[in-house]
Protein backbone atom coordinates (compact mmCIF):
# COMPACT_ATOMS: atom_id res chain seq x y z
CA UNK A 1 0.00 0.00 0.00
CA UNK A 2 1.43 3.27 -0.85
CA UNK A 3 2.26 5.89 1.68
CA UNK A 4 0.89 9.39 1.64
CA UNK A 5 2.67 11.92 3.63
CA UNK A 6 1.12 15.52 3.80
CA UNK A 7 4.66 18.17 4.48
CA UNK A 8 3.98 20.76 6.81
CA UNK A 9 0.23 20.10 7.53
CA UNK A 10 -0.10 23.01 9.49
CA UNK A 11 -0.22 25.08 5.95
CA UNK A 12 -1.83 22.67 3.57
CA UNK A 13 -4.73 23.81 1.83
CA UNK A 14 -7.89 21.84 2.40
CA UNK A 15 -7.70 20.66 -1.13
CA UNK A 16 -4.65 19.84 -0.14
CA UNK A 17 -5.88 17.52 3.14
CA UNK A 18 -8.61 15.97 0.87
CA UNK A 19 -6.47 14.59 -1.71
CA UNK A 20 -4.52 13.25 0.68
CA UNK A 21 -7.75 10.91 1.83
CA UNK A 22 -8.89 10.49 -1.93
CA UNK A 23 -5.01 8.66 -2.50
CA UNK A 24 -5.47 6.67 0.36
CA UNK A 25 -8.56 5.64 -0.56
CA UNK A 26 -8.06 4.99 -4.28
CA UNK A 27 -9.34 2.41 -5.21
CA UNK A 28 -5.69 1.34 -6.72
CA UNK A 29 -2.54 1.75 -5.72
CA UNK A 30 -0.39 4.30 -8.08
CA UNK A 31 1.19 2.61 -10.74
CA UNK A 32 5.00 2.29 -10.45
CA UNK A 33 5.50 4.31 -13.34
CA UNK A 34 3.42 7.30 -12.29
CA UNK A 35 6.71 9.41 -11.12
CA UNK A 36 7.11 13.19 -10.66
CA UNK A 37 5.42 16.01 -9.85
CA UNK A 38 1.95 16.64 -10.53
CA UNK A 39 0.35 20.01 -10.15
CA UNK A 40 -3.36 20.18 -8.86
CA UNK A 41 -5.26 23.81 -9.00
CA UNK A 42 -8.71 23.80 -7.07
CA UNK A 43 -10.08 27.30 -7.47
CA UNK A 44 -6.48 28.68 -7.84
CA UNK A 45 -5.08 26.84 -4.26
CA UNK A 46 -2.42 24.68 -5.93
CA UNK A 47 -0.87 21.91 -4.79
CA UNK A 48 2.49 19.45 -5.72
CA UNK A 49 1.60 15.61 -5.62
CA UNK A 50 5.39 14.43 -5.39
CA UNK A 51 4.69 10.22 -6.50
CA UNK A 52 7.81 8.38 -5.47
CA UNK A 53 8.63 4.81 -4.25
CA UNK A 54 5.93 3.68 -2.76
CA UNK A 55 5.52 7.26 -1.44
CA UNK A 56 3.42 10.70 -2.20
CA UNK A 57 4.34 13.49 -0.51
CA UNK A 58 1.44 16.81 -0.71
CA UNK A 59 3.00 20.05 -0.19
CA UNK A 60 2.13 23.55 -1.16
CA UNK A 61 5.67 24.37 -2.58
CA UNK A 62 5.39 25.05 -6.21
CA UNK A 63 5.85 21.94 -8.54
CA UNK A 64 8.95 22.71 -10.27
CA UNK A 65 8.39 20.75 -14.01
CA UNK A 66 5.10 19.12 -13.69
CA UNK A 67 4.59 16.12 -15.61
CA UNK A 68 0.57 16.83 -14.90
CA UNK A 69 -1.21 19.46 -14.52
CA UNK A 70 -5.13 19.41 -13.69
CA UNK A 71 -7.00 22.59 -12.94
CA UNK A 72 -10.20 22.82 -11.86
CA UNK A 73 -13.05 23.68 -9.27
CA UNK A 74 -12.52 21.95 -5.81
CA UNK A 75 -16.36 20.49 -6.90
CA UNK A 76 -15.11 19.44 -10.54
CA UNK A 77 -12.12 17.83 -8.82
CA UNK A 78 -13.80 15.62 -6.25
CA UNK A 79 -16.48 14.91 -8.45
CA UNK A 80 -13.83 13.35 -10.93
CA UNK A 81 -12.18 11.45 -8.03
CA UNK A 82 -15.72 9.94 -7.37
CA UNK A 83 -16.34 9.17 -11.04
CA UNK A 84 -18.66 11.56 -11.75
CA UNK A 85 -18.88 13.72 -14.84
CA UNK A 86 -15.30 14.36 -15.41
CA UNK A 87 -15.96 14.80 -19.60
CA UNK A 88 -19.12 17.02 -18.90
CA UNK A 89 -16.72 19.12 -16.57
CA UNK A 90 -13.93 19.15 -19.00
CA UNK A 91 -16.68 20.00 -21.66
CA UNK A 92 -18.18 22.65 -19.55
CA UNK A 93 -14.52 24.31 -18.82
CA UNK A 94 -14.56 23.18 -15.48
CA UNK A 95 -12.06 20.60 -15.19
CA UNK A 96 -9.13 20.74 -17.65
CA UNK A 97 -5.99 18.06 -17.42
CA UNK A 98 -2.55 18.90 -19.75
CA UNK A 99 0.54 15.60 -19.55
CA UNK A 100 1.01 12.89 -21.14
CA UNK A 101 -1.83 10.17 -22.03
CA UNK A 102 -0.14 7.55 -20.16
CA UNK A 103 0.50 9.98 -17.26
CA UNK A 104 -2.79 11.17 -17.24
CA UNK A 105 -4.66 7.82 -17.18
CA UNK A 106 -2.42 6.35 -14.64
CA UNK A 107 -3.31 10.07 -12.68
CA UNK A 108 -7.02 9.57 -12.49
CA UNK A 109 -6.68 5.95 -11.59
CA UNK A 110 -4.79 6.95 -8.36
CA UNK A 111 -7.20 9.88 -7.65
CA UNK A 112 -9.97 7.94 -8.06
CA UNK A 113 -12.12 6.63 -4.87
CA UNK B 1 -13.55 21.31 58.07
CA UNK B 2 -16.14 22.29 60.50
CA UNK B 3 -17.40 20.34 62.69
CA UNK B 4 -20.86 20.61 61.57
CA UNK B 5 -19.95 19.80 57.97
CA UNK B 6 -17.75 16.48 59.37
CA UNK B 7 -21.21 15.51 60.87
CA UNK B 8 -23.18 16.25 57.63
CA UNK B 9 -20.70 14.17 55.73
CA UNK B 10 -21.17 11.61 58.10
CA UNK B 11 -24.65 11.99 57.47
CA UNK B 12 -24.35 11.87 54.00
CA UNK B 13 -22.33 8.90 53.97
CA UNK B 14 -25.57 6.94 55.62
CA UNK B 15 -28.01 8.11 53.85
CA UNK B 16 -26.03 7.61 49.74
CA UNK B 17 -23.31 4.82 51.03
CA UNK B 18 -19.54 4.68 51.07
CA UNK B 19 -18.92 3.74 47.78
CA UNK B 20 -21.50 7.19 46.36
CA UNK B 21 -18.98 9.63 48.49
CA UNK B 22 -15.74 9.84 47.41
CA UNK B 23 -13.28 12.20 48.64
CA UNK B 24 -9.70 10.71 47.19
CA UNK B 25 -7.14 13.87 46.03
CA UNK B 26 -7.96 12.43 42.08
CA UNK B 27 -12.15 12.02 42.30
CA UNK B 28 -11.59 15.69 43.77
CA UNK B 29 -8.96 17.11 41.58
CA UNK B 30 -10.82 15.79 38.59
CA UNK B 31 -14.44 17.16 39.92
CA UNK B 32 -12.72 20.31 40.95
CA UNK B 33 -11.73 21.48 37.12
CA UNK B 34 -12.59 21.40 33.49
CA UNK B 35 -11.10 21.69 30.20
CA UNK B 36 -12.08 25.20 29.61
CA UNK B 37 -9.28 28.04 31.09
CA UNK B 38 -11.14 28.66 34.41
CA UNK B 39 -9.75 28.16 37.39
CA UNK B 40 -10.17 25.19 39.81
CA UNK B 41 -11.60 24.64 42.90
CA UNK B 42 -11.51 22.37 45.54
CA UNK B 43 -14.97 20.37 46.61
CA UNK B 44 -14.65 18.93 49.74
CA UNK B 45 -16.61 15.53 48.52
CA UNK B 46 -18.32 14.35 45.56
CA UNK B 47 -21.41 12.78 46.14
CA UNK B 48 -22.61 10.47 43.53
CA UNK B 49 -26.77 10.73 43.96
CA UNK B 50 -29.00 8.16 42.52
CA UNK B 51 -32.35 9.23 43.15
CA UNK B 52 -35.45 12.04 44.14
CA UNK B 53 -35.20 10.96 47.65
CA UNK B 54 -31.55 10.92 47.75
CA UNK B 55 -31.34 14.63 46.56
CA UNK B 56 -34.08 15.55 48.56
CA UNK B 57 -32.20 14.17 52.02
CA UNK B 58 -28.18 15.60 50.58
CA UNK B 59 -30.01 19.26 50.02
CA UNK B 60 -31.48 19.31 53.02
CA UNK B 61 -28.42 18.03 55.17
CA UNK B 62 -25.81 20.48 53.04
CA UNK B 63 -28.93 22.96 53.97
CA UNK B 64 -28.66 22.62 57.17
CA UNK B 65 -24.38 22.36 58.00
CA UNK B 66 -24.15 25.55 55.42
CA UNK B 67 -22.58 23.78 52.51
CA UNK B 68 -22.42 24.95 49.32
CA UNK B 69 -23.60 22.33 45.95
CA UNK B 70 -22.53 22.41 42.97
CA UNK B 71 -24.66 19.82 40.46
CA UNK B 72 -22.94 17.96 37.47
CA UNK B 73 -23.13 15.22 35.16
CA UNK B 74 -20.98 15.17 31.87
CA UNK B 75 -19.11 18.36 32.78
CA UNK B 76 -18.47 19.69 29.24
CA UNK B 77 -20.12 22.68 29.38
CA UNK B 78 -17.27 24.91 28.08
CA UNK B 79 -18.58 28.28 30.85
CA UNK B 80 -16.80 26.32 33.67
CA UNK B 81 -20.03 25.84 35.12
CA UNK B 82 -19.48 22.80 37.55
CA UNK B 83 -16.36 24.39 38.74
CA UNK B 84 -17.29 24.25 42.43
CA UNK B 85 -16.26 27.95 43.50
CA UNK B 86 -16.57 27.95 47.38
CA UNK B 87 -15.75 24.24 47.85
CA UNK B 88 -18.48 22.25 49.40
CA UNK B 89 -20.25 18.90 47.76
CA UNK B 90 -20.73 18.17 43.82
CA UNK B 91 -23.25 16.34 43.19
CA UNK B 92 -22.61 14.19 40.39
CA UNK B 93 -26.28 13.03 38.96
CA UNK B 94 -25.21 10.57 35.93
CA UNK B 95 -27.68 8.02 37.84
CA UNK B 96 -30.37 9.92 38.17
CA UNK B 97 -30.40 8.82 34.55
CA UNK B 98 -34.32 7.45 34.08
CA UNK B 99 -36.45 8.61 30.92
CA UNK B 100 -39.40 9.04 33.41
CA UNK B 101 -42.25 9.20 30.84
CA UNK B 102 -42.14 9.39 26.92
CA UNK B 103 -45.15 10.35 25.50
CA UNK B 104 -45.42 9.91 21.79
CA UNK B 105 -48.52 11.30 21.53
CA UNK B 106 -48.39 14.71 23.17
CA UNK B 107 -44.65 14.88 22.11
CA UNK B 108 -43.17 15.37 25.40
CA UNK B 109 -40.50 13.27 27.33
CA UNK B 110 -39.66 13.57 31.26
CA UNK B 111 -36.60 12.75 31.93
CA UNK B 112 -33.87 12.69 35.09
CA UNK B 113 -30.87 14.90 35.08
CA UNK B 114 -28.69 12.55 34.39
CA UNK B 115 -30.35 11.15 30.76
CA UNK B 116 -28.38 11.70 28.16
CA UNK B 117 -28.98 12.29 24.55
CA UNK B 118 -27.47 9.27 22.70
CA UNK B 119 -29.81 7.54 25.38
CA UNK B 120 -33.21 9.43 24.95
CA UNK B 121 -32.36 9.01 20.93
CA UNK B 122 -32.08 5.19 21.46
CA UNK B 123 -35.29 5.55 23.46
CA UNK B 124 -37.47 7.96 20.88
CA UNK B 125 -35.72 5.29 18.20
CA UNK B 126 -37.86 1.96 19.63
CA UNK B 127 -40.91 4.36 18.49
CA UNK B 128 -42.87 3.27 15.47
CA UNK B 129 -43.81 7.38 15.46
CA UNK B 130 -40.45 8.54 14.79
CA UNK B 131 -39.93 11.97 16.98
CA UNK B 132 -36.66 13.44 17.76
CA UNK B 133 -34.71 15.83 20.09
CA UNK B 134 -32.44 18.72 19.05
CA UNK B 135 -28.64 17.72 19.46
CA UNK B 136 -26.18 19.90 20.16
CA UNK B 137 -22.62 19.79 19.09
CA UNK B 138 -21.31 18.36 22.30
CA UNK B 139 -20.62 14.51 23.39
CA UNK B 140 -23.73 12.15 23.02
CA UNK B 141 -23.21 11.51 26.78
CA UNK B 142 -23.80 14.71 27.81
CA UNK B 143 -27.30 15.98 29.67
CA UNK B 144 -30.54 16.75 27.76
CA UNK B 145 -31.58 18.74 31.04
CA UNK B 146 -28.26 20.28 31.14
CA UNK B 147 -28.33 22.27 27.77
CA UNK B 148 -31.99 22.86 28.06
CA UNK B 149 -31.83 24.46 31.57
CA UNK B 150 -28.80 26.37 30.05
CA UNK B 151 -30.62 27.46 27.44
CA UNK B 152 -28.16 25.78 24.91
CA UNK B 153 -28.79 24.86 21.26
CA UNK B 154 -29.23 21.92 18.72
CA UNK B 155 -29.77 21.05 15.63
CA UNK B 156 -33.67 22.15 15.23
CA UNK B 157 -32.78 25.16 17.15
CA UNK B 158 -33.18 27.30 13.46
CA UNK B 159 -36.93 26.69 13.72
CA UNK B 160 -37.15 26.15 17.36
CA UNK B 161 -35.38 28.49 19.00
CA UNK B 162 -33.08 27.66 21.96
CA UNK B 163 -33.69 24.89 24.16
CA UNK B 164 -34.69 26.18 27.22
CA UNK B 165 -37.91 27.34 25.06
CA UNK B 166 -38.66 23.59 24.99
CA UNK B 167 -39.45 23.34 28.23
CA UNK B 168 -42.75 22.43 29.48
CA UNK B 169 -42.01 22.22 33.05
CA UNK B 170 -40.06 21.35 36.23
CA UNK B 171 -39.80 19.66 39.18
CA UNK B 172 -37.60 21.46 41.52
CA UNK B 173 -35.67 20.44 44.91
CA UNK B 174 -35.78 24.02 46.79
CA UNK B 175 -33.01 25.24 48.54
CA UNK B 176 -35.25 23.89 51.80
CA UNK B 177 -35.51 20.71 50.33
CA UNK B 178 -39.18 20.83 49.60
CA UNK B 179 -40.35 20.15 45.82
CA UNK B 180 -42.13 22.10 43.06
CA UNK B 181 -43.09 21.72 40.10
CA UNK B 182 -43.87 24.42 37.02
CA UNK B 183 -45.89 24.84 34.03
CA UNK B 184 -49.27 23.03 33.70
CA UNK B 185 -47.51 20.22 35.72
CA UNK B 186 -48.28 22.42 38.23
CA UNK B 187 -52.45 21.40 38.43
CA UNK B 188 -51.28 17.71 38.11
CA UNK B 189 -51.86 17.93 34.25
CA UNK B 190 -49.33 16.74 32.28
CA UNK B 191 -46.78 18.85 31.32
CA UNK B 192 -48.23 20.13 27.81
CA UNK B 193 -47.19 23.42 28.19
CA UNK B 194 -45.65 26.28 30.35
CA UNK B 195 -48.74 28.29 29.28
CA UNK B 196 -51.56 29.39 30.53
CA UNK B 197 -50.09 29.34 34.39
CA UNK B 198 -47.79 32.25 35.48
CA UNK B 199 -44.00 31.32 34.35
CA UNK B 200 -42.33 30.37 36.84
CA UNK B 201 -40.61 27.94 34.74
CA UNK B 202 -37.87 30.59 34.31
CA UNK B 203 -36.83 31.27 37.32
CA UNK B 204 -34.34 27.73 36.85
CA UNK B 205 -33.23 28.55 33.28
CA UNK B 206 -30.08 29.88 32.98
CA UNK B 207 -29.35 30.73 36.27
CA UNK B 208 -27.08 27.63 36.39
CA UNK B 209 -28.12 25.80 39.52
CA UNK B 210 -28.50 28.64 41.71
CA UNK B 211 -31.91 29.20 42.54
CA UNK B 212 -32.43 25.43 43.38
CA UNK B 213 -31.70 22.01 41.83
CA UNK B 214 -34.12 19.82 38.98
CA UNK B 215 -34.97 17.01 38.96
CA UNK B 216 -36.90 16.55 36.39
CA UNK B 217 -37.69 18.12 32.82
CA UNK B 218 -40.40 17.84 30.79
CA UNK B 219 -38.86 18.63 27.10
CA UNK B 220 -40.80 18.75 23.72
CA UNK B 221 -40.19 16.33 21.31
CA UNK B 222 -40.40 16.87 17.60
CA UNK B 223 -41.69 14.99 14.42
CA UNK B 224 -38.71 13.53 13.02
CA UNK B 225 -38.99 13.50 8.91
CA UNK B 226 -38.76 10.76 6.79
CA UNK B 227 -36.03 12.17 4.43
CA UNK B 228 -33.09 13.74 5.52
CA UNK B 229 -30.04 15.30 3.43
CA UNK B 230 -27.08 16.86 5.06
CA UNK B 231 -24.57 18.58 2.89
CA UNK B 232 -21.77 20.99 2.70
CA UNK B 233 -21.31 24.03 1.02
CA UNK B 234 -17.90 25.66 0.35
CA UNK B 235 -17.58 29.58 0.68
CA UNK B 236 -14.59 31.21 -0.69
CA UNK B 237 -15.19 34.09 1.59
CA UNK B 238 -16.60 34.90 5.07
CA UNK B 239 -19.15 37.71 4.14
CA UNK B 240 -20.19 35.43 1.16
CA UNK B 241 -21.07 32.34 4.14
CA UNK B 242 -22.53 35.77 6.19
CA UNK B 243 -24.63 36.44 3.44
CA UNK B 244 -26.17 33.41 3.74
CA UNK B 245 -26.48 32.88 7.00
CA UNK B 246 -28.62 35.33 7.21
CA UNK B 247 -30.60 35.28 4.60
CA UNK B 248 -31.39 31.36 4.48
CA UNK B 249 -33.54 31.11 7.16
CA UNK B 250 -35.84 32.97 4.99
CA UNK B 251 -36.17 30.26 2.41
CA UNK B 252 -38.29 28.16 4.90
CA UNK B 253 -36.38 24.93 3.15
CA UNK B 254 -33.34 23.77 6.13
CA UNK B 255 -34.16 22.76 9.39
CA UNK B 256 -30.58 23.14 10.38
CA UNK B 257 -27.70 25.62 8.81
CA UNK B 258 -24.17 26.26 10.11
CA UNK B 259 -20.62 27.91 9.02
CA UNK B 260 -17.82 26.56 10.09
CA UNK B 261 -14.34 28.63 9.54
CA UNK B 262 -11.55 26.77 7.35
CA UNK B 263 -9.53 25.56 10.98
CA UNK B 264 -12.50 23.30 12.03
CA UNK B 265 -12.43 21.86 8.91
CA UNK B 266 -8.46 21.17 8.55
CA UNK B 267 -8.79 19.92 12.23
CA UNK B 268 -11.55 17.48 11.22
CA UNK B 269 -9.33 16.39 8.44
CA UNK B 270 -6.74 15.76 11.11
CA UNK B 271 -4.43 18.56 11.54
CA UNK B 272 -4.21 19.72 15.19
CA UNK B 273 -2.77 23.09 14.76
CA UNK B 274 -3.74 24.51 11.61
CA UNK B 275 -2.06 27.91 11.28
CA UNK B 276 -2.09 29.05 7.82
CA UNK B 277 -4.90 29.03 4.98
CA UNK B 278 -4.23 29.27 1.25
CA UNK B 279 -5.89 32.91 0.28
CA UNK B 280 -7.60 30.41 -2.53
CA UNK B 281 -9.06 28.10 -0.35
CA UNK B 282 -12.75 28.00 1.00
CA UNK B 283 -12.49 30.39 3.92
CA UNK B 284 -16.10 28.70 5.60
CA UNK B 285 -18.32 25.18 5.08
CA UNK B 286 -21.82 26.23 5.34
CA UNK B 287 -23.43 22.95 6.93
CA UNK B 288 -27.01 22.32 5.47
CA UNK B 289 -29.63 19.75 6.64
CA UNK B 290 -32.92 19.25 5.10
CA UNK B 291 -35.62 17.11 6.31
CA UNK B 292 -38.96 16.30 4.28
CA UNK B 293 -41.87 14.10 4.64
CA UNK B 294 -41.46 12.68 1.13
CA UNK B 295 -39.31 12.67 -2.04
CA UNK B 296 -41.17 14.92 -3.50
CA UNK B 297 -40.86 17.85 -0.98
CA UNK B 298 -37.28 16.78 -0.70
CA UNK B 299 -36.20 17.09 -4.19
CA UNK B 300 -38.75 20.54 -4.10
CA UNK B 301 -36.16 22.13 -1.10
CA UNK B 302 -33.24 20.58 -2.84
CA UNK B 303 -34.47 22.91 -6.00
CA UNK B 304 -34.85 26.03 -4.13
CA UNK B 305 -31.55 25.44 -2.45
CA UNK B 306 -30.29 25.03 -5.84
CA UNK B 307 -31.62 28.21 -6.96
CA UNK B 308 -30.35 30.08 -4.34
CA UNK B 309 -27.17 29.16 -4.24
CA UNK B 310 -27.11 29.99 -8.28
CA UNK B 311 -28.63 33.48 -6.85
CA UNK B 312 -25.38 34.19 -4.73
CA UNK B 313 -23.01 32.72 -7.59
CA UNK B 314 -24.89 35.59 -9.99
CA UNK B 315 -23.99 37.91 -7.64
CA UNK B 316 -20.19 36.93 -7.54
CA UNK B 317 -20.35 34.95 -4.07
CA UNK B 318 -17.61 32.32 -4.54
CA UNK B 319 -19.47 29.27 -3.88
CA UNK B 320 -20.14 25.88 -5.74
CA UNK B 321 -23.55 23.73 -4.69
CA UNK B 322 -23.70 21.98 -1.86
CA UNK B 323 -21.92 18.37 -1.69
CA UNK B 324 -24.18 16.06 0.34
CA UNK B 325 -22.20 14.19 2.97
CA UNK B 326 -22.03 10.55 2.36
CA UNK B 327 -20.97 11.74 -0.84
CA UNK B 328 -17.73 13.40 1.52
CA UNK B 329 -17.83 10.39 3.20
CA UNK B 330 -16.67 8.28 0.69
CA UNK B 331 -13.93 10.60 -0.29
CA UNK B 332 -12.79 10.85 3.66
CA UNK B 333 -14.74 9.02 5.94
CA UNK B 334 -13.54 11.50 8.64
CA UNK B 335 -16.10 13.28 6.87
CA UNK B 336 -18.80 11.40 8.11
CA UNK B 337 -18.90 13.59 11.82
CA UNK B 338 -21.87 15.65 11.11
CA UNK B 339 -23.68 12.82 9.14
CA UNK B 340 -25.33 11.77 12.35
CA UNK B 341 -26.18 13.46 15.52
CA UNK B 342 -25.53 13.46 18.52
CA UNK B 343 -21.91 13.23 17.29
CA UNK B 344 -18.65 13.48 19.38
CA UNK B 345 -16.20 16.11 18.15
CA UNK B 346 -13.22 14.57 19.07
CA UNK B 347 -10.97 16.44 17.22
CA UNK B 348 -12.05 19.43 19.61
CA UNK B 349 -12.72 17.49 23.26
CA UNK B 350 -9.51 14.93 22.37
CA UNK B 351 -7.42 17.71 21.25
CA UNK B 352 -3.77 16.89 22.29
CA UNK B 353 -3.30 19.95 23.87
CA UNK B 354 -6.00 19.08 26.49
CA UNK B 355 -7.35 22.68 26.74
CA UNK B 356 -10.88 23.60 24.79
CA UNK B 357 -12.78 26.93 25.39
CA UNK B 358 -15.22 29.73 23.99
CA UNK B 359 -16.74 32.48 23.53
CA UNK B 360 -20.11 31.21 22.81
CA UNK B 361 -22.74 33.90 21.91
CA UNK B 362 -26.29 34.69 21.46
CA UNK B 363 -27.26 38.30 18.88
CA UNK B 364 -28.64 39.80 15.86
CA UNK B 365 -27.84 38.17 12.53
CA UNK B 366 -27.45 42.13 12.12
CA UNK B 367 -24.35 42.40 13.55
CA UNK B 368 -23.07 38.86 12.26
CA UNK B 369 -20.95 39.82 9.30
CA UNK B 370 -19.02 42.84 11.63
CA UNK B 371 -19.17 39.99 14.39
CA UNK B 372 -17.24 37.40 12.78
CA UNK B 373 -14.46 39.61 10.89
CA UNK B 374 -13.68 41.43 13.90
CA UNK B 375 -13.50 38.27 15.94
CA UNK B 376 -11.47 36.13 13.31
CA UNK B 377 -8.95 39.67 13.80
CA UNK B 378 -8.78 39.30 17.21
CA UNK B 379 -8.36 35.72 17.09
CA UNK B 380 -4.95 36.02 14.86
CA UNK B 381 -3.78 39.07 16.47
CA UNK B 382 -3.67 36.62 19.46
CA UNK B 383 -1.82 33.85 17.94
CA UNK B 384 -5.00 31.48 17.22
CA UNK B 385 -6.44 29.55 14.51
CA UNK B 386 -9.98 31.58 13.87
CA UNK B 387 -12.23 28.82 14.32
CA UNK B 388 -15.68 29.79 14.58
CA UNK B 389 -19.10 28.76 14.15
CA UNK B 390 -22.02 30.51 13.31
CA UNK B 391 -25.92 29.56 13.44
CA UNK B 392 -29.11 31.24 12.52
CA UNK B 393 -31.62 30.40 15.23
CA UNK B 394 -35.54 30.37 15.63
CA UNK B 395 -36.27 31.79 11.86
CA UNK B 396 -33.46 34.01 12.05
CA UNK B 397 -34.82 36.23 14.56
CA UNK B 398 -30.99 35.94 15.73
CA UNK B 399 -27.92 33.75 15.62
CA UNK B 400 -24.94 32.24 17.34
CA UNK B 401 -21.51 33.32 17.37
CA UNK B 402 -18.72 31.17 19.00
CA UNK B 403 -15.46 31.39 19.13
CA UNK B 404 -13.70 28.61 19.91
CA UNK B 405 -10.30 28.11 21.16
CA UNK B 406 -7.83 24.55 21.84
CA UNK B 407 -5.17 25.60 24.04
CA UNK B 408 -2.49 23.76 26.42
CA UNK B 409 -4.66 23.09 29.47
CA UNK B 410 -1.33 22.66 31.99
CA UNK B 411 0.41 25.78 30.60
CA UNK B 412 -0.53 28.82 33.29
CA UNK B 413 0.43 30.97 30.07
CA UNK B 414 -1.65 29.29 27.56
CA UNK B 415 -4.84 29.89 30.02
CA UNK B 416 -3.59 33.70 31.02
CA UNK B 417 -3.69 33.94 26.83
CA UNK B 418 -6.75 32.27 26.25
CA UNK B 419 -8.64 33.88 29.04
CA UNK B 420 -7.13 37.38 27.76
CA UNK B 421 -8.67 36.44 24.63
CA UNK B 422 -11.82 35.09 25.56
CA UNK B 423 -12.44 38.94 27.43
CA UNK B 424 -11.74 40.80 24.54
CA UNK B 425 -13.66 38.67 22.20
CA UNK B 426 -16.66 39.08 25.14
CA UNK B 427 -16.15 42.88 25.49
CA UNK B 428 -16.29 43.31 21.38
CA UNK B 429 -19.13 40.62 20.80
CA UNK B 430 -21.24 42.98 23.54
CA UNK B 431 -20.08 45.81 21.50
CA UNK B 432 -22.46 44.43 18.63
CA UNK B 433 -25.04 43.20 20.46
CA UNK B 434 -24.10 39.42 21.58
CA UNK B 435 -24.67 38.05 24.89
CA UNK B 436 -22.71 34.71 25.68
CA UNK B 437 -24.81 31.82 26.72
CA UNK B 438 -23.52 29.41 29.50
CA UNK B 439 -22.34 32.81 30.85
CA UNK B 440 -18.95 31.64 32.45
CA UNK B 441 -18.46 33.75 36.27
CA UNK B 442 -15.77 35.97 34.05
CA UNK B 443 -17.98 36.79 31.82
CA UNK B 444 -20.89 38.04 34.19
CA UNK B 445 -17.83 40.11 36.27
CA UNK B 446 -18.07 41.74 32.93
CA UNK B 447 -21.30 42.40 32.35
CA UNK B 448 -22.09 43.35 35.66
CA UNK B 449 -21.75 47.00 35.52
CA UNK B 450 -23.71 47.42 32.26
CA UNK B 451 -26.93 45.13 33.56
CA UNK B 452 -29.93 46.86 34.14
CA UNK B 453 -29.84 48.22 37.53
CA UNK B 454 -33.67 46.66 38.11
CA UNK B 455 -32.92 43.52 36.43
CA UNK B 456 -29.87 43.03 39.21
CA UNK B 457 -31.65 43.44 41.79
CA UNK B 458 -34.55 41.58 41.32
CA UNK B 459 -32.26 38.61 40.09
CA UNK B 460 -30.49 39.20 43.38
CA UNK B 461 -34.14 39.53 45.39
CA UNK B 462 -34.59 36.17 43.34
CA UNK B 463 -31.44 33.99 44.77
CA UNK B 464 -31.99 35.60 48.18
CA UNK B 465 -35.91 34.59 48.23
CA UNK B 466 -35.19 30.81 46.26
CA UNK B 467 -31.95 30.41 48.13
CA UNK B 468 -31.22 32.12 50.94
CA UNK B 469 -28.47 30.60 52.43
CA UNK B 470 -26.72 30.42 49.07
CA UNK B 471 -25.65 26.96 49.00
CA UNK B 472 -27.18 26.17 45.56
CA UNK B 473 -23.99 26.35 42.93
CA UNK B 474 -22.78 29.65 44.59
CA UNK B 475 -21.06 32.32 42.55
CA UNK B 476 -23.04 31.71 39.43
CA UNK B 477 -24.32 35.28 38.13
CA UNK B 478 -22.24 36.94 40.99
CA UNK B 479 -24.78 35.97 43.15
CA UNK B 480 -24.32 33.76 46.77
Amino acid sequence: MVKVRVLEPERMSLPGLMLQGILERARSAPSSRLRGEVLVDADGAQVTLRFGDQLVEITRAPAVRPVAVVRGTLRALLDAALGRGRVRAWLAGRLSVRGGPLTLLRLLGALRV
Amino acid sequence: MKMQARAALVRVTEVLGEAAVRRDSATLAMYGADMTENAPGQPEAVLRVANLEQLTAVVGLAGAAGIALTPRVAGTNLGGLTIPSRGGWVLDLTAMNRIVKLDVDDMVAVVEPGVTFQQLKDELDRHPRKLTIGFPLSPPDTSVMANCLLDGLGNLSLRHGVMGEWINGLEVVRADGSLLRTGSWALGVPPFARAPLPDLTGLFVSMQGATGLVSKLAVQLWPSPNLRERSFAFFGDLAGAMRAIRELPGLDVLDDCGALTWPTGKMLLGVAHPRERDPAEPEVFLYLDIGAYDRELLRAKQATLRRYFAGLRADGVKVEDPIDIPTLVRLDPRLGKFAEFPTRLDFLLDHPDGGLTWVGTYGPMSQFRDGAARGTALMVEHGFAPTIVARPMKGGHFGVLRFIEVFERKSDAARAQVLALNQKLADMALELGFVMYKTPGWAVARYQSKLDPGFKRLLGEVKQLLDPTGMMNPGRWGLG
